[in-house]
């Protein structure tokens, strides 16, 4: 298995946010040192107001906040008017998640692959980002999980995105792909297959490659697939308590810090359990001798492989199309006893067994950065 | 005996506004039912001696209508003040940024209605009198809360007004407001940008959805995308795109219906035709609905009979899934008929209930498997869909009758539907938009009872 690529990371916190921040999100941006990509566009949703006020909607408003670029690192804010005693007041703005895509954010790419520390250096880079930003800057502790949290603490994992290549397997070769947790793929498609739906806390999402990794020698003119796995809220706690020991929060058990390791670990863990077929094209197909490129028996011998239909059924819906004479069928039989022992079908799981030790399963470090020791001594 | 609905006064005035030239009484409170609505899910058996040239219903889900009009600049400054200020029913309001081949753009979304079913998308460059409007319409939607009941053609009228009469406060000039819909004006800029049709049936124990799932969409390349219980033919960003779904299926994955429900709607097949610029006008086009705007042709108007002819052209193509008309021969295969054999028998193999691939799967396996070329393909293709249309126990001319499509299978969710009320339109815009998508003569037929968004 290669190794594996962290793409998104989320993290649910609840932090107050500078009320001042709001009013002129470019020009406190300036002043305070904030790389804001675009101005803060927020949404604002109305609702009726309840009997015994004065009338007016409720509102409530959502904000996307972009730092460093567009896809690295998105905060996600929101305040709520509330009613006392028929009152309305306005609310506070609170910080709610964090999404921090990795390679983006270190190397401006959609695919690169981490070091052991770049995890932590990433972290580290949004609490540098985002603490300016911050109410009270004691909070800084509350944006990333496990960090000063002996005591009460708020932030959380809400969602691991990674992925993992693999070169030399073409997308068209898997077949009927499932996972003990999702079901059979669904959305069959010629560049993607997909197990579970976006909406769920599980998904495994197999797509061609089209993107060249900059660190994966010799990748370029490759076909291959990606396996990109998505874990959520609880499906994410379950899979990461084998190597993780959960926090609590509002007595409920939630996802604390992790290491790198950790997360290669995880990748293993789950396409261990996934089902299904890789069925290379035999190199005899590849380049055919004769002038014809189907023949029944070739037909015959993978349409048997991918229905997963006994032979002899396939011959019998055959014999009754064609009708072949007795010399036809003992030279099929022949031919078709020739062209299955080509077709070795491997396991899907078996793609995924180590190739490497797990000490060379990450990359050197290749970018320079702050490194808060907290923080590497959790995520490092 | 004639039953007597429940007749509120919002539903006689929904009548009267539907059809001023009808009378009703008000002392006895009596609604005539003429042909009511049937409510069986049945799929109706084409009646050859059928002479129905108008439909009750108007076949439409998403539509896009798109204008160009000048907003009070009150509204564009400061549109969360403008909205609390006007009380207007607006749900939610978003601006961004974005850019034009003009230049920079300042971008507003307003989620309109108490509800859902219509979303305003305005574009404007800042200091020009106009702005492009974008409206997302989807008139089931907007009277039931979600696209499982099938709008008649009085309620899709019913929906555009009640759209129109919540946007007109935000118009510059509100006599503007027949620049919201296309085809009111003879030299209007609205037009339809696209519009997704439909037609519901029943399919017992999803023969017809299992007949789509090994369907090839002539001409087009993308393979079909395949789910456990739906196909879609075209690419995403395609102008034209097909789906073939279970509604019921669909509703309660997305939580609009409850899983007991399924015993009522599991066996709902819907047909979508989803339609985009040029192929608007290639299906639903001709010399009297298609007007210049923009320097180009565009779509401003249409009527039901022109949907379900859309509808019938659309998939009137998939010659794989409907059993063909009359006796049928099956081919004598002979020499050279090796690739016809082959297609044959992956069709066989394809619809063998434990094969979990697809004819067009298979084609495509062979494909990458052996290197086959384009003609060979071709050869094994044609003669797999014969076999297929063989096996095929559903008529296209049943599919697509008159009767079937005048009696569509309906999806009732009453959980969502008590949620959606609305206020009556504005009877000015309600005329005004009857004229042009009303067909002339379209007979009366009273609906039985009164609509559920009518509650008092």
């Amino acid at each position: 298995m290669q190794p594996t690529i962290i793409r998104n990371l989320s993290i649910t916190t609840k932090v107050r946010l500078n009320p001042d921040f709001f009013d002129n999100p470019i020009k406190y941006a300036k002043e305070h040192g904030v790389e804001l990509v675009d101005d803060v566009y927020p949404e604002t949703q109305f609702k009726a107001a309840p009997d015994g006020t004065d009338g007016e909607k409720l509102r409530s408003t959502k904000s996307n906040i972009h730092l460093v670029r567009h896809g690295a690192i998105r905060l996600f804010s929101g305040v709520s008017d509330v009613v006392t005693d028929d009152v309305v007041i306005h609310g506070e703005n609170y910080l709610q998640t964090i999404d921090v895509n990795l390679p983006v954010l270190l190397f401006g790419k959609k695919m690169h692959l981490l070091s052991q520390l770049d995890v932590a250096r990433a972290l580290t880079t949004v609490v540098d980002l985002v603490l300016p930003l911050l109410a009270n800057p004691d909070d800084a502790r509350h944006l990333i999980p496990g960090l000063h949290q002996q005591e009460d603490p708020v932030a959380f994992w809400r969602l691991v995105d990674c992925e993992v290549l693999l070169p030399g397997v073409p997308i068209r070769c898997l077949h009927h792909l499932s996972h003990p947790k999702t079901g059979p793929a669904k959305g069959c498609k010629a560049k993607r297959i997909q197990l579970g739906d976006r909406r769920d806390s599980f998904m495994i999402r197999v797509k061609e490659l089209k993107h060249k990794c900059d660190e994966v020698e010799d990748w370029e003119d490759q076909q291959g697939a990606r396996v990109r796995l998505i874990l959520k809220g609880k499906k994410l706690l379950k899979e990461m308590g084998r190597w993780n020991k959960a926090i609590r929060i509002d007595k409920t058990p939630r996802v604390g810090a992790f290491s790198h390791s950790s997360i290669t670990a995880l990748m293993r863990s789950v396409m261990s359990r996934l089902e299904g077929t890789c069925l290379p094209v035999p190199p005899e197909w590849e380049n055919p001798s004769g002038n014809k490129a189907v023949t029944h028996a070739k037909a015959i011998a993978l349409v048997s492989q991918l229905t997963n239909l006994d032979p002899a059924v396939i011959q019998a819906m055959d014999q009754e199309i064609r009708e072949p004479s007795p010399s036809t069928r003992k030279r099929f039989k022949k031919d078709f006893a020739v062209e299955s022992s080509l077709l070795n079908p491997l396991p899907l799981a078996q793609l995924f067994n180590p190739v490497l030790p797990p000490a060379e399963m990450v990359a050197p470090s290749l970018r320079e950065g702050r490194l808060d020791p907290e923080i590497a001594r959790l995520y490092g | 005996m004639q039953t007597r609905p429940p007749v509120t006064p919002e539903f006689l005035h929904f009548l009267l506004v539907l059809h001023p030239s009808r009378s009703f009484d008000p002392k006895s409170m009596q609604v005539r039912a003429v042909e009511p609505i049937p409510k069986t899910n049945e799929m109706p058996k084409a009646d050859k001696t059928s002479t129905t040239t108008h439909f009750r219903c108007m076949p439409v889900d998403k539509t896009t209508i798109r204008t160009s009009i000048s907003l009070k600049p009150d509204f564009l400054n400061d549109p969360v003040t403008f909205i609390c200020q006007h009380g207007l029913e607006v749900r939610a309001t978003k601006p961004s940024r974005g850019r034009s081949k003009s230049g920079p753009t300042m971008n507003l979304t307003l989620d309109v209605l108490r509800y859902k079913g219509v979303k305003v998308k305005v574009r404007w460059i800042t200091g020009r009198r106009w702005a492009d409007v974008t409206i997302r319409f989807n008139p089931c939607v907007c009277l039931y809360g979600h696209n499982g009941a099938m709008v008649t053609l009085d309620e899709f009228i019913y929906a555009l007004s009640l759209a129109v009469t919540h946007l007109r406060p935000i118009l510059n000039d509100v006599d503007d407001w027949p620049d919201l819909v296309p085809g009111l004006r003879p030299d209007g800029v609205a037009y339809w940008a696209s519009l997704e049709l439909l037609h519901q049936c029943a399919d017992k124990n999803h023969a017809l959805l299992n007949s789509f799932r090994n369907a090839s969409y002539p001409g087009m390349n993308n393979p079909p995308r395949h789910w456990p219980t739906s196909v879609t033919f075209g690419a995403s960003r395609s102008k034209l795109q097909l789906a073939v779904y279970l509604k019921g299926h669909e509703m309660v994955a997305k939580d609009k219906l409850p899983e007991k429900a399924l015993a009522d709607y599991g066996n709902i097949l819907r047909l979508e035709m989803r339609l985009k610029e040029g192929k608007l006008l290639t299906y639903l086009g001709h010399e009297g609905n298609v007007q210049q705007i923009g320097g180009r042709d565009r779509l401003v108007w249409f009527h039901p009979q022109g949907l379900y002819g859309a509808i019938r052209q659309g998939f009137g193509v998939f010659k794989d899934v409907y059993c063909p008309a009359g006796e049928f021969a099956q081919p004598t295969l002979g020499r050279g008929t090796q690739n016809a054999a082959l297609g044959r028998l992956l069709a066989q193999a394809a619809r063998a209930s434990k094969s979990p691939k697809t004819f067009p799967e298979l084609l495509a396996d062979l494909r990458h498997y052996f290197g086959a070329s384009s003609t060979t393909i071709k050869k094994i293709r044609d003669a797999g869909q014969v076999e297929l249309a063989r096996h095929s126990t559903t008529t296209e001319q049943d599919l697509f009758s008159d009767a079937a499509f005048d009696a569509p299978c309906r999806i009732s969710s009453p959980e969502i539907e008590k949620k959606v009320r609305h206020d009556a339109p504005d009877e000015t815009v309600f005329q005004r938009i009857s004229q042009v998508y009303r067909p002339t003569n379209q007979p009366f037929r009273c609906p039985v009872a009164p609509p559920t968004y009518l509650r008092p």
